[in-house]
């Protein structure tokens, strides 16, 4: 049996036991381990994959991702969302759907602090939903809307997502999340226009309420400043090359925790969760990433990535087709996938066509950051769909489908934006990076 | 019950382990920035402390998440499968699960030998590197171990099938 027998053998068990519900981590590092003894036999598998577990958590660059998570798990669990709803909802709850661009508005505000696209869901979900129902809005159009908003949180920076794939590709993550800002501003923007069309063909969604006094307004929008102060530092540090990524995300840490000290949030049984949380999802991201280093082994070994790699350039495409078909792949597989895995499993495969191809690679990660974000609100399994239905369980998956489309149709627009027009990402990363 | 108990407990202690190890890498690194924006002075060794931190922090987060089974699979064709059915692949998932980590135990304790004859430092304070395989080690086989017991409450029928 040839070794790219083997890679392929390989690679229809692992979809088998994928199908069959085995955690990816530990698919990736069975069917890995497996392969690596088929092709190298037990002693050289071993020394290898004792170096992996290792390996993979070792590097410097990795530790800017627990710190982020902390960060995002500190922020989400001492009411700072509650503070972004607030000022979003007495900037804009006066105009028609405005209470829903309050909420886009917060979730990109919360994206800016958190990093997890269903952490946004989750905690926007709990906050506005209740308050959009009581204001006569339509529960589906309120559902939507949150889980629309929630990917903001992995398209603004920073984002875990954008941190993995830097690490996974060599590349800056100061870079990354300099390129994400504006796609980032673009999608919240998209989702307000979304929003005023939808509105627009339809009133009955979202009544107009009363507008606060100018006082309260004033009051509400100032509740938001440790937000505003924790990003600007974190972000405006990276930017003018104050901090690493890992200094920027241990100075949010600090500052969310300070923020959250001077309010009087910070007891106990929130530091508790927050370390529940942090631990799950550490564990798991570092789990994945030792069962893909695993996995890639045998990729490596069996070399299938670079004959991949071969068929493609040799079939001559042009970039761009090849790119529709990337962002295809992406989508479809973001149906049935989470966005983590997704990546971990597929960019050791895709990146390499990506640089044969001259395409950018930090360009191309805001684009597959853009792709992975829209499989979170694409029927019939977008994560996000699923977190804000179990907030409102009297509401048909059928309604959130019909609801979400327009943000769907928003999404699609900013894809095109953003692949064809690489500068969208790129000017900023050349500006501050020359 | 009482090891029902005893098991919740555990997974927190691992939790706060993961939380302070986290905590004191944003600590000591706030300080260095703070230290080098004023002074401009740098703490030695930074990068090796932060990385034993995080070896920590790492493995402990792995074991928490096998005590928590807090992992990622795809729904795809398990819903169409009887409850029994569905029962019996996650126990042997989660036993597959622990015998991939104590096999990656075990290479990793090889390497632990190694670095320890080798008498292996970290590059900047010279911090035996022994003790950044230590976690791995210790990390993998407490994962091994919750592996195992999430083997036996599955098929206990105490945890949730869909969880």
């Amino acid at each position: 049996m040839s070794t790219a027998s083997v890679g392929i053998a390989g690679l229809v068990v692992f979809l088998i036991l994928l199908a069959l519900r085995m955690p990816i981590a530990v698919a990736m590092g069975i069917v890995g381990l497996l392969g690596g003894l088929c092709i190298n036999g037990w002693s050289a598998t071993i020394f290898v994959v004792g170096n992996l577990s290792f390996s993979s958590v070792f590097p410097y660059s990795l530790s800017v991702v627990p710190l982020f998570i902390l960060m995002g798990s500190l922020a989400l669990h001492t009411g700072m969302s509650r503070n972004l709803y607030d000022a979003g909802a007495a900037l804009f709850g006066h105009w028609r759907g405005g209470l829903s661009i309050g909420t886009i508005v917060a979730c990109a505000g919360f994206g800016a602090i958190c990093g997890s696209s269903l952490a946004t869901v989750a905690t926007m979900g709990r906050i506005s939903i209740p308050e959009m129902r009581t204001r006569g809005y339509d529960e589906g159009f309120s559902a939507a809307t949150v889980a629309a908003g929630g990917t903001l949180g992995i398209l603004i920076p920073p984002s875990i997502i954008l941190v993995i794939y830097a690490i996974l590709t060599e590349q800056s993550i100061g870079h990354l999340f300099i390129a994400a800002i504006v796609p980032g501003l673009l999608a919240t923007a998209l989702y307000i226009t979304a929003i005023g069309i939808t509105v627009r063909v339809n009133p009955t969604m979202a009544p107009v309420i009363e507008r606060p006094s100018s006082r309260d307004r004033l009051f509400m929008v100032a509740g938001g400043w440790h937000v505003l102060v924790v990003f600007g530092v974190v972000l405006g540090g990276l930017f003018a090359g104050y901090f690493s990524p890992t200094e920027a995300a241990s100075v949010g840490v600090l500052g969310v925790t300070l923020a959250a000290l001077l309010r009087g949030r910070l007891t106990g049984r929130i530091l508790k969760r927050a370390a529940q949380e942090t631990a799950s999802l550490t564990g798991l991201i570092f789990l994945i990433l030792t069962g893909a280093a695993i996995f890639n082994y045998f990729i490596e070994a069996t070399q299938i990535n670079h004959f991949l790699v071969a068929a493609v350039t040799e079939a001559g495409l042009p970039s761009w087709q090849i790119i529709i078909a990337i962002v295809v792949f992406y989508i479809v597989l973001g149906c049935f996938m989470d966005s983590v895995s997704m990546i971990f499993l597929t960019i050791p495969l895709i990146f390499p066509i990506v640089i044969a191809n001259d395409l950018d690679p930090v360009w191309f990660g805001i684009l597959l950051l853009s792709v992975v974000e829209i499989g979170l609100i694409t029927p019939p399994v977008g994560m996000n769909l699923f977190v804000v239905k179990a907030g409102i369980p009297q509401l048909s998956m059928r309604r959130i489908y019909t609801a979400v489309l327009p943000f769907l149709v928003a999404d699609m627009v900013r894809l095109v934006l953003v692949a064809t027009v690489p500068a969208l990402s790129l000017y900023l990363v050349g500006l501050a990076y020359g | 019950m009482k090891l029902r108990v005893f098991a919740d407990r555990c997974a927190d202690g691992l939790a706060w382990l993961t939380l302070a190890f986290v905590g004191a890498v944003a600590i000591i690194t706030g300080l260095d920035v703070v230290f080098r924006q004023t002074v401009g002075i740098s703490i030695h060794g930074l990068v090796d402390l932060t990385q034993l931190a995080m070896m920590h922090a790492v493995f402990m987060s792995i074991a928490y998440g096998f005590g928590r089974r807090t992992h990622v699979a795809v729904m795809l064709l398990t819903e169409v499968l009887s409850c029994r059915v569905n029962k019996v692949l996650s126990a042997v998932w989660w036993l597959c699960a622990a015998v991939l980590l104590v096999i990656l135990g075990y290479a990793a304790f090889d390497q632990l030998l190694l670095v320890y004859a080798y008498g292996d430092v970290s590059q900047n304070i010279r911090i035996p590197m022994l003790w950044f395989w230590l976690p791995v080690v210790v990390g993998l086989l407490v994962a091994a171990l919750a592996s195992l017991w999430a083997v036996a409450e599955t098929l206990s029928g105490y945890v949730d099938q869909t969880g």
